[in-house]
C-alpha cells in the first residue's frame, strides 16, 4: 500500500521524450514507455489529463503517470533491472590457456603460441572458489582460451570436478566451452558428446572473409577445418554446437546478408553482430578494424531487415542484439549481462586467468585493468567488495546518458569503453556504442510502431521469461 | 552586427564564448561543453565573472560552419539548463523511487573475518515494495498541475 500518497493522488514521473516519425516516444528512467500523438504530448506536458481518460490508462500502465499501483509496477520494475547487483556470481570463465594456434586479428585476450596454461592445482583453487560462493541454484561454467582443445585433459577435468561438487550441493551445473575446432578430433567428439555439452565456435561468415580474420599462426586460412567440424560435430555426433561471429571494418564490406546465408548454411538460427571490442590484439590492428558508429549501424540494420524479410518466406532467423534490445524494450528483465547498465561484471560474472588472476569479466583479462584479486589469497567476499565501485557505472550517474530517452534499454562494454577511452567512464559524446545504439532503438522504436508484420516478428525475438508482462501492454496489443 | 556571445576567428579557425556564470551555473557550461568533444577541441578557462569556452573543430571549416557551430552551442547550453531544472524538479520522485527498489535488497555481508559469507537472500521479485513515501512538496506540485 502507498497509504502516505492516498488513493487519489498522482504524480507525472521524469520522462524523456524523443520525436519519432509523427508522434512522440516517451520514456522513463524505469523503462515505461508510450508514443504519444502531439496533442496527447501537449497535455502531458501540461499537466491537464483527465483522470479515467485513454490517455490517463496510458500513461499509468507505462509509470508516466504514477498512481500507486504504477508506482509499485514501477519500483518493481526499477528491482527487477538491477536484482543482479544483488545476486551472488554465477557464472565464471575460467581461462585454461593463453596458448592459441590462430591468429587472429581482432584477439581480445591477445594468445600467442607460447605455452602459458593453468596447472592443475590452480584450477582446483578456481573450482574451490567458485563452489564457496553462496550460490542457491545453480552455476555455469565456461571454458575459454587461448584454444582450450590444447589443453583438453584439463577441460574435462574441470568438467568433472565441477559437476560432482556441484551434485554435493545440490545445484543445476552448465558447462560450455569455446573453440576454434580446428584440433577437433573423433575421439574428443566422442567425450563432448558423452559429456553432452555445448561448444561454441567463433565463426565469421564467408570463406574470405574469415580467413582475414581468423587465420593459423601460418598464416593460412581457418575456414574449411571449421566448417569440416562444424557440420560433423551437429550432423554425425548431434552436438548442440553455436556459432557467433566478430564484426570489424573488414565484414562491413562483406555486407551482412553473406553472414547471414553462410550461418544458415551451417544451421544457425541466431546471428550476434557483435562488435569487436577495443582490447588485446585489435588494439595494435585497430586502425584497420575500426567502424564508423553510422556505418555498423547500416550494416546491423540491413542484417536485421534481412532476417525480418527471411522470417516472412518463413525461414526463422534472427539478430541477437536486436533480440535483447528488444527484450530490455518491453521487460525489466535483464538475461543477458551484456545488456545491463553497469554490466554484469564483477556482479554476474567473474572470470580467472591460467595463472589464477580473478578478473571482473572475460573480456577485460588481456587489460589488466580489472584484476580484482587472486584465487591463491583472496575469498569471495573480498572480490566483490572490490568490484563494488562498478555499480557506479549506472547511466544514472553517466552525464548525458542521465537524461537519455534510452538509457534505460541500452548496454555498454566495460572492456570496450577501457581499450578506447584508457577509463571506465564511457565518454558518451564520442562512444561508438552510444551513437550506434541510439540510432538502433530509434529503428526498433519505429519497427514496432509502424509496420505490424515486422513488429510481431520483432516482438517475437524477446528473451525474458514469459511471466514478465509487456511495459506497454496496450500498446503492444494493438500493434501486434 | 550585433554582438553576441561568441567570437569567430576565421584564420585560426576557432570559435570562442564569453558567458557569465551568473547567467548560466558552471556545471551547465561544463556539460554543454562536453556535448562538443567528438566535433573538436574544446578549452574551457576563466575565473568567478567569466567563463571562456574556445572549440577548435577537427576539420577546416568555413565561417559560416564556425557560425552553426557557434549556435549550437547556445542552444545546448539551454538545452543542458532546462535538462538540470527538470532534474531537479524530479529529484524527490526518482530518489524515492530508487531507494524504494534498492534498499529492501541490502547487499550481504562482504567482511572477510566471517567465512562462510553470509548472503542474504534478496527479497522475492514479485514481492510488493514498501510504503513509498513521497515528500509533500512532490504532492502538491502535482496536485497544482493537474487538477
Amino acid at each position: 500500500m502507498l497509504g502516505s500518497i492516498g488513493q487519489k493522488t498522482q504524480l507525472i514521473n521524469e520522462f524523456f521524450p524523443f520525436p519519432l516519425g509523427s508522434g512522440i516516444l516517451v520514456t522513463t528512467r524505469h523503462g515505461g514507455w508510450n508514443i504519444l500523438s502531439n496533442d496527447e504530448y501537449q497535455l502531458l506536458k501540461s499537466g491537464k489529463i483527465n483522470e479515467g481518460s485513454e490517455l490517463f490508462k496510458k500513461l499509468e500502465e507505462a509509470g508516466i503517470i504514477l498512481t500507486p499501483k504504477g508506482m509499485r509496477k514501477a519500483v518493481n520494475d526499477l528491482r527487477i533491472q538491477n536484482n543482479y547487483l544483488y545476486l551472488p556470481t554465477a557464472y565464471h570463465v575460467i581461462a585454461v590457456n593463453n596458448q592459441c594456434n590462430f591468429n587472429c586479428i581482432y584477439c581480445h585476450p591477445d594468445a600467442t603460441p607460447r605455452e602459458n596454461e593453468m596447472k592443475i592445482e590452480t584450477a582446483k583453487k578456481v573450482l574451490d572458489f567458485i563452489f564457496s560462493i553462496p550460490i542457491q541454484k545453480g552455476c555455469q561454467i565456461i571454458i575459454e582460451g587461448g584454444e582450450p582443445l590444447l589443453k583438453w585433459d584439463l577441460v574435462k577435468f574441470i568438467f568433472e570436478e565441477g559437476r560432482k561438487r556441484a551434485k554435493e550441493k545440490n545445484l543445476q551445473f552448465r558447462f560450455s566451452f569455446t573453440t576454434n575446432l580446428s584440433l577437433m578430433t573423433d575421439k574428443i567428439a566422442k567425450e563432448i558428446q558423452e559429456m553432452g555439452i555445448t561448444p561454441c565456435v567463433s565463426f565469421d561468415g564467408p570463406k574470405d572473409l574469415h580467413n582475414k580474420h581468423r587465420p593459423f599462426v601460418g598464416g593460412e586460412g581457418s575456414y574449411d577445418k571449421v566448417i569440416y567440424w562444424f557440420k560433423k560435430l551437429k550432423n554425425d555426433y548431434k552436438i548442440n554446437v553455436h556459432a557467433i561471429p566478430v564484426i570489424t571494418n573488414i565484414s562491413l564490406q562483406y555486407g551482412p546478408e553473406a553472414i547471414i546465408d553462410e550461418y544458415l548454411k551451417i544451421g544457425e538460427k541466431i546471428i550476434f553482430f557483435k562488435p569487436f571490442r577495443a582490447s588485446g590484439r585489435a588494439l595494435s590492428s585497430f586502425q584497420e578494424l575500426k567502424m564508423e558508429p553510422e556505418d555498423f549501424y547500416n550494416f546491423w540494420k540491413k542484417g536485421v531487415e534481412y532476417c525480418l524479410a527471411l522470417n516472412k518466406k518463413g525461414i526463422e532467423v534472427r539478430e541477437l542484439d536486436a533480440s535483447y534490445f528488444i527484450t530490455n524494450i518491453l521487460s525489466p528483465q535483464r538475461r543477458s549481462m551484456c545488456h545491463r547498465r553497469p554490466c554484469g561484471a564483477g556482479f554476474s560474472i567473474l572470470s580467472y586467468n591460467y595463472d589464477g588472476t580473478i578478473n571482473g569479466c572475460d573480456a577485460t583479462r588481456g587489460q589488466g585493468f580489472l584484476d580484482l584479486g587472486h584465487v591463491d589469497k583472496d575469498d569471495y567476499p573480498a572480490i566483490r567488495s572490490r568490484a563494488l565501485p562498478l555499480a557506479t557505472l549506472s547511466p544514472d550517474l553517466t552525464p548525458i546518458c542521465s537524461s537519455c530517452p534510452f538509457m534505460a534499454y541500452c548496454r555498454h562494454c566495460l572492456s570496450d569503453v577501457y581499450g578506447r577511452e584508457n577509463g571506465l567512464y564511457p565518454k558518451i559524446p564520442r562512444s561508438f556504442e552510444c551513437h550506434w545504439q541510439k540510432a538502433a532503438f530509434e529503428y526498433l522504436f519505429k519497427k514496432i510502431s509502424e509496420d505490424s508484420k515486422d513488429a510481431q516478428i520483432l516482438l517475437s525475438w524477446r528473451q525474458d521469461h514469459p511471466e514478465f508482462s509487456n511495459r506497454s501492454q496496450s500498446y503492444v496489443q494493438t500493434t501486434s | 552586427m550585433k554582438k553576441y556571445n561568441f567570437k569567430i576567428d576565421s584564420s585560426s579557425q576557432t570559435v570562442s564564448f564569453k558567458i557569465s556564470p551568473l547567467l548560466f551555473p558552471k556545471a551547465v557550461i561544463l556539460q554543454a561543453a562536453y556535448h562538443f568533444i567528438e566535433d573538436g577541441k574544446v578549452v574551457v578557462e576563466g575565473e568567478d565573472k567569466i567563463i571562456i569556452v574556445t572549440i577548435i573543430p577537427n576539420k577546416a571549416v568555413t565561417k559560416s560552419d564556425l557560425e552553426e557551430l557557434a549556435y549550437e552551442f547556445n542552444i545546448q547550453l539551454i538545452s543542458s539548463f532546462v535538462e538540470g531544472e527538470e532534474s531537479k524538479k524530479h529529484a524527490k520522485i526518482r530518489e524515492t523511487m530508487l531507494k524504494a527498489a534498492v534498499l529492501p535488497q541490502t547487499p550481504p555481508s562482504f567482511s572477510r573475518s566471517t567465512p562462510p559469507p553470509a548472503y542474504r537472500s534478496p527479497a522475492p521479485l514479485s514481492a510488493t515494495p514498501p510504503d513509498v513515501k513521497l515528500p509533500p512538496s512532490e504532492q502538491s506540485y502535482f496536485k497544482k498541475e493537474v487538477k
